[in-house]
């Protein structure tokens, strides 16, 4: 195996791949561990990879399945989605036409809020927002419907905004 | 048309719905301002949101990517090793037993290890000569061997072929494997009690026996095997199989078909029948004049007084020791007194090896039929003086420097093993204890009487192997100690080790520290197989 063609690859990858499991794990696991772990399948299954497929896709499925496998500890992924949450009062509508709540300004705060998300909101909001997956994609990956998939969207981006505007109020 | 729902809406933003549907949306966003400012907001929304998630945190080094070797790998290793070490210990067999080597190098022809197997063939299987219980070792060695390899091959096929149903199925074939080589194992029974087992008379028992209490007495019979273990246990039915008693005091006195195994302060053998062979080892051990033995006696104790009848060979070893009675074959004996008696009869030769050559009495009216050797305890020569003492050591540090190589390797964990300081190190000590002790115990019950013999076998083997790994564990942290900050284990592993063989082979103070190095290593060696095992289950 070239160990190192794929440390060329590791190294341009890392931080992508850093940055998904950071916030697809949320507070509770350690991202660094997580990525290392990442590297390490790739590299094993690196005999499959095909060179001329990019390399980031590939990498970023098995982060993905990698996270999703830790998140799910001993439950089925589907159980993650099961509840179907009630809306509650902490979501919180568009205000429309008002200046929208996330902000460049504010990314580490904005970061730190969709890690906070519970795990059936954070996953697709990562998943649309982070790693650019379709409905489709994210509905096989968390093995829900696509319908589903908008409903988590929406609802968590509401979450998220409910949280922000928290903060913003706090600050105040 | 009325106004969409927001998840509609933002479905449209995501990109998410048919071009239909996004087509039908743009015309009403047209003509409705709500429907056209909540879809614009949405829009920024995402946009944003996408832009401050994707912005990659820049800071933070990127740590080395260093690759654990894979499960794979390490099957891989296994599977040579095993075969190497088949190959090297067939060749070495074969070939080095055909040669004469040179005197300094003698130690390692096949034959030297017989030496070293010759007393355990005397005292465990007389009538065994060393060769044949060497080849049996090495048999034993090498199917352990081509069972680990049948296990290696399964388990790179689970790696390979996984699948629901083929782990169970490879798993149950290799269970199988270790079974279809045990020997057939019978059914048992056991007894426990904390005061007092008794098997009266009447009583038939048409399996293994294993009794465990204060006070044990078995008058009844026994088909199977006997193991039985307390304060004070007594003898006086019959057993059809091999007899295993420990106790303060032993008292045998029935009828034995197999061998009985006997150990205690107090081991009495009084009127008893043995078609077998009887090994007796306590403070004091007594063959009492009506007690007759079939095969052979090994008789071990500070005391030792042998009045019955032997059939075949006796050995014995202890202190004082007395023969009274007569011995069908040959008579080995090894103490500071042996005293053979006016009654005593040997029909054998008769080696004797006491404290001096005054010390081996022999009555007037003692006879030897065959020829008499007594000597006094061999001047051994010092081992120091000797430069295949030096070559082997040698030889032996740089075996252990690469297994040690090789294991820390397979497993990077020990070869990072710290030990802590104060009451910690004790537990340790305590964990290595523990294993150092209670393995060999449950494998040879597992070879007795559960499970059959290939499981305790490869138990005690990975026992052994244990042992060893513990030294170069603790030669590698006391490398790490004295040289810290080394990239590679080598040179620190070959400084501690080095160290280690020097310091245990000290005088006196040698035999203490290398076993606490030894205790501290297995301590070690546990707390890293139970951090693994608590990883796992966590």
């Amino acid at each position: 195996m070239d160990k190192v063609a794929f440390d060329a690859l590791y190294r341009e990858h890392y931080r992508r791949v850093y940055g998904l499991c950071r916030r697809m794990l949320g507070r509770t696991v350690d991202a660094e561990d997580a990525t290392q772990e990442v590297f390490m399948r790739g590299y094993r299954s690196f005999g499959r990879y095909r060179s001329q497929d990019p390399f980031g896709p590939w990498i970023n499925s098995i982060a993905t399945n990698y996270c999703i496998d830790v998140l799910r500890g001993n439950r089925r992924v589907r159980d993650l989605f099961s509840a179907d949450a009630e809306p509650d009062e902490a979501e919180s509508p568009l205000e429309n036409g008002a200046a929208p709540l996330i902000r460049a300004e504010n990314a580490e705060s904005v970061n730190q809020a969709v890690e906070a998300l519970p795990e059936q909101y954070r996953l697709p909001i990562v998943l649309a927002y982070y790693s650019d997956a379709s409905y489709d994609e994210i509905a096989e990956t968390l093995g829900i419907t696509r319908n589903h998939v908008g409903v988590l969207l929406l609802r968590g981006r509401k979450k998220l905004r409910a949280e922000l505007a928290s903060q913003i109020s706090q600050e105040n | 048309m009325s106004c969409p729902s927001e998840l509609t809406c933002s479905a449209y933003v995501d990109g998410a719905l048919s071009p239909e549907e996004a087509r039908g949306l743009e015309r009403h966003a047209g003509s409705c301002t709500d429907c056209h400012t909540l879809i614009e907001s949405l829009a920024t929304e995402r946009t944003l949101l996408r832009q401050v998630l994707q912005t990659a945190s820049a800071d933070g080094v990127i740590p080395a990517f260093v690759p654990r070797p894979t499960i794979s790998s390490h099957l891989v290793w296994l599977g040579w090793s095993a075969i190497a070490i088949w190959a090297v210990s067939t060749v070495w067999i074969s070939l080095l037993s055909t040669l004469t080597l040179p005197g300094w190098l003698s130690w390692l022809s096949p034959s030297a290890i017989g030496a070293g197997v010759e007393f355990i063939s005397a005292a465990l299987l007389p009538g065994t000569s060393a060769a044949e219980i060497t080849s049996a070792l090495f048999s034993a060695a090498q199917s352990v061997v081509v069972a680990l390899i049948a296990l290696i091959g399964f388990g790179w096929l689970v790696r390979h072929q996984p699948g629901r149903t083929t782990a169970p199925l490879i798993a149950v074939s290799a269970f199988s494997l270790l079974l279809t080589a045990a020997p057939e194992s019978q059914a048992f029974e056991v007894r426990r009690d904390e005061q007092r087992v008794v098997i009266g008379p009447d009583e038939i028992i048409n399996d293994t026996l294993i009794v465990t209490a204060d006070d044990i007495v078995i008058d009844g019979k026994v088909t199977g095997d006997l193991v039985v273990a307390g304060e004070s246990v007594t003898i006086r039915g019959s057993v059809g199989g091999v007899v295993m008693a420990a106790g303060e005091s032993v008292r045998l006195e029935g009828d034995f078909g197999g061998s009985v195994f006997g150990a205690g302060e107090l081991v009495d053998l009084r009127g008893a029948t043995l078609a077998a062979n009887f090994f007796g080892a306590g403070e004091k051990v007594v063959v009492h004049d009506d007690a007759e033995i079939g095969g052979n006696a090994a008789l071990a104790g500070e005391e030792v007084e042998a009045h019955g009848s032997i059939a075949q060979d006796l050995l014995a070893a202890g202190e004082r020791i007395t023969v009274f009675g007569s011995v069908g074959a040959n008579m080995r004996g090894y103490g500071e007194t042996v005293e053979l008696a006016d009654s005593a009869a040997i029909a054998g030769d008769l080696t004797l090896k006491t404290k001096s050559e005054e010390t081996a009495i022999i009555a007037p009216g003692a006879t030897v039929d065959g020829a008499t050797d007594i000597s006094g305890w061999p001047e051994e020569p010092s081992e120091y003086a000797t430069p295949g003492f030096y070559v082997g050591k040698i030889l032996q540090i740089l075996a252990a420097f690469v297994t040690g190589l090789v294991l820390f390797r397979l497993l990077p964990a020990l070869g990072q093993a710290e030990l802590a300081g104060g009451t910690e190190a004790l537990v340790t000590a305590a964990i290595g204890a523990l294993i150092l002790i209670a393995t060999p115990v449950l494998s040879v019950v597992a070879i007795v009487t559960l499970v059959g013999a290939p499981l305790g076998l490869l138990t005690l083997m990975l026992w052994l192997a244990t042992l060893y790994a513990a030294g170069i564990v603790i030669a590698g942290y006391i490398g790490r100690l004295l040289l810290p900050n080394r990239e590679s284990a080598a040179v620190p592993l070959l400084l501690g080790m080095t160290l280690l063989v020097v310091v245990t082979n000290l005088p006196i103070i040698g035999g203490p520290i290398q076993l606490v190095a030894g205790l501290l290593g297995l301590g070690l060696i546990g707390q890293w197989l139970q951090a693994l095992w608590s990883k796992r289950a966590a």
